[in-house]
């Protein structure tokens, strides 16, 4: 079974194991329905009317998987958990309208009346249900390409998300033939109020929490290429314990309960969690409005998350790190952190960037080779006319040409825009560097 | 293989251990004889005069929860009722009145009721009670 790449056995067991509690969540409120349960009528009918069951219990466990559970999304790493939810979705959506796709053909007649004013209100909440779940969907797919605002957009999908399943559990305790003694309608009433309960403290419990962690935003400082930094200091002068290359959940002039945050990189050291920085590129309708925060507003922070971090192969020889853009900012903070380590080990840094003047942090980048063992190869895709330097993008000859022999014990850390990633993946696996070596942070999973 | 399509192999590859568990559930269900319908009490060809219960039966969405003459709902089939019920009881089983009402879960029994006063309440009783 393909499943990203794990750093560790230890990490393959963790995402397996997880994997069964998923299969085990789906259908051991199936499979409890099986004792003292009547006659079987025929596979084809009861495949069909499992499936539905078994569809509602896919569409619960989405609310998990973005409840950001630290254990169980540490093996996978969280975009590819939400890349799970995503896809997850839609096959589930296919089990579902399997669930109906089959009565419709086999006994339409059990389906009854379309119309509302006819069909019992179970059999309404059941199509309702599905029209919402395609609705739910198909808006979350097209999300990009029609532009929505996130937030509000986030607020939508969470609001009808939650209708639906509320809609789908009516249509299983109306129409729930295997829900035939109290104790298995118990079960399933219990199962779905799980879900509701998490949204619930998802959604309200830990926003609360939220609220008794404020952080101050201390300074607004503007780099180079539309980039602006922000530090936070927790008011409760608590440091936050992060690995350098995690990322924190942010909410500005909105409350916790607003739905209203966002993943960034924190850029700052691991050594200095009193003080974490967060460097934002204006790139969307909430980033685009972080140049106008002033110091001394309140933030909140849930953090910390992610597994992108060189805290994950401590063991490595040396460390290579090719960033596209704003994507130096997870990088920043492993090398600002090697440096207050006092670390000594060979690092190469490939920063992509159009132009010269909007390579962001590039005076610091080269402060911190004289505290690292560091050589920074910048690569610009319009140089100015007396550039000697990379130039083009990070290719597999620009990476043969400076990454060391001893290459295949580095491990690597990609982070920037989809398509130089998997270029770089590629070419780091040509050049004979192990793909258990190559850690890659997706940009734009959200 | 990037990041994004590894979640979607993931995904898929869970999604069909999750389909091949329902076929599982499904077979399991079946293990013993199924009760296809019909199985029990062979369905009665019935006649032409047959046609306005027939269309009372689909009309009042009893097929959502029964079976009669092999189409609708196999959970709960009808065929044979005819003969089990007389006229009486089939009217108090079919519309949850007088002492059936207690044997219903409250919203079928309301749902039942609702059909109670039908114009076409008789000639689905007279249906049913042919499905014998």
């Amino acid at each position: 079974m393909p499943f990203p790449a794990p750093q560790t056995h230890r990490t393959a067991f963790a995402a397996l194991l997880w994997l069964a509690v998923y299969l085990l969540a789906v259908t051991v409120p199936l499979f409890a329905l099986l004792p003292g349960s009547a006659p079987g009528l025929g596979f084809a009918w009861d495949f069909s009317m499992a499936l539905g069951y078994a569809g509602l219990a896919m569409l619960g466990v989405q609310f998990a998987l973005t409840a950001r559970f630290r254990r169980a999304t540490a093996p996978f790493g969280i975009d590819i958990v939400y890349y799970f939810h995503r896809y997850l979705a839609v096959f589930a959506l296919a089990v579902i309208a399997g669930h109906y796709a089959m009565l419709r053909v086999m006994h339409p007649e059990v389906l009854g009346a379309a119309s509302p004013a006819s069909a019992p209100g179970h059999m309404t909440a059941g199509r309702v249900a599905l029209v919402l779940f395609a609705l739910v969907v198909g808006i979350a797919l097209l999300r990009r390409r029609a532009q929505f605002e996130y937030d509000r957009w986030r607020f939508a999908h969470a609001v009808l998300a939650t209708a639906a399943f509320g809609l789908a559990l009516w249509h299983l305790h109306g129409s729930g033939r295997y829900l035939d003694t109290e104790w298995k309608q118990w079960l399933w009433g219990v199962y779905g109020a799980f879900w509701v309960a998490l949204i619930l403290y998802v959604r309200v419990v830990r926003p609360a929490h939220a609220t008794t962690h404020p952080w101050t935003v201390v300074e607004v400082r503007p780099e180079r290429g539309q980039v602006t930094t922000l530090a936070l200091e927790p008011r409760s002068g608590e440091p936050l314990r992060f690995a350098p290359g995690q990322f924190a959940w942010l909410t500005l002039r909105a409350s916790p309960f607003a739905m209203r945050e966002h993943p960034f990189s924190i850029a700052s050291s691991a050594e200095r969690g009193q003080r974490i920085e967060v460097s934002i590129k204006a790139l969307g309708d909430f980033t685009s409005r972080i140049p106008d925060i002033k110091a001394g507003e309140t933030a909140w922070i849930d953090a910390p998350y992610g597994t992108f971090s060189i805290d994950d192969a401590p063991g490595a020889a040396g460390y290579a790190f090719v960033a596209g853009g704003i994507g130096i900012a997870p990088i920043l903070s492993m090398l600002r952190t090697l440096a207050d380590r006092g670390d000594r080990r060979p690092l190469v840094l490939f920063y992509g960037n159009r132009v010269w003047d909007r390579v962001a942090f590039r005076e610091e980048l080269d402060a911190l080779r004289s505290r690292l063992n560091l050589h920074v190869v910048h690569v610009l895709l319009e140089p100015p006319p007396d550039w000697t330097g990379e130039r083009g993008f990070v290719t597999e000859d620009v990476l043969m040409r400076h990454l060391p022999i001893e290459r295949h014990r580095f491990h690597c850390f990609l982070c920037g825009p989809t398509p130089m990633t998997r270029s770089v993946e590629h070419a780091l696996g040509v050049l004979g560097i192990p793909a258990a070596h190559v850690h890659s942070e997706i940009f734009d999973w959200v | 293989m990037t990041r994004q399509s590894r979640a979607r192999w993931l995904a898929f590859a869970t999604t069909l251990l999750v389909v091949l568990l329902v076929a599982l559930f499904a077979w399991l269900r079946n293990l013993p004889p199924a009760l296809q319908a019909g199985a029990v009490h062979a369905p009665q060809a019935s006649g032409p005069g047959d046609e306005p219960g027939r269309a009372a039966f689909a009309r009042a969405g009893c097929s959502g929860c029964h079976s009669a003459e092999g189409r609708g709902n196999p959970g709960l089939p009808l065929d044979g009722v005819g003969a089990r019920l007389d006229r009486e009881s089939l009217r108090d089983a079919a519309f949850a009145l007088g002492g059936a009402a207690e044997r219903f879960p409250p919203a079928v029994a309301q749902r039942k009721r609702a059909h109670a006063n039908d114009a076409e309440a008789e000639a689905l009783l007279a249906y049913l009670q042919r499905l014998k």
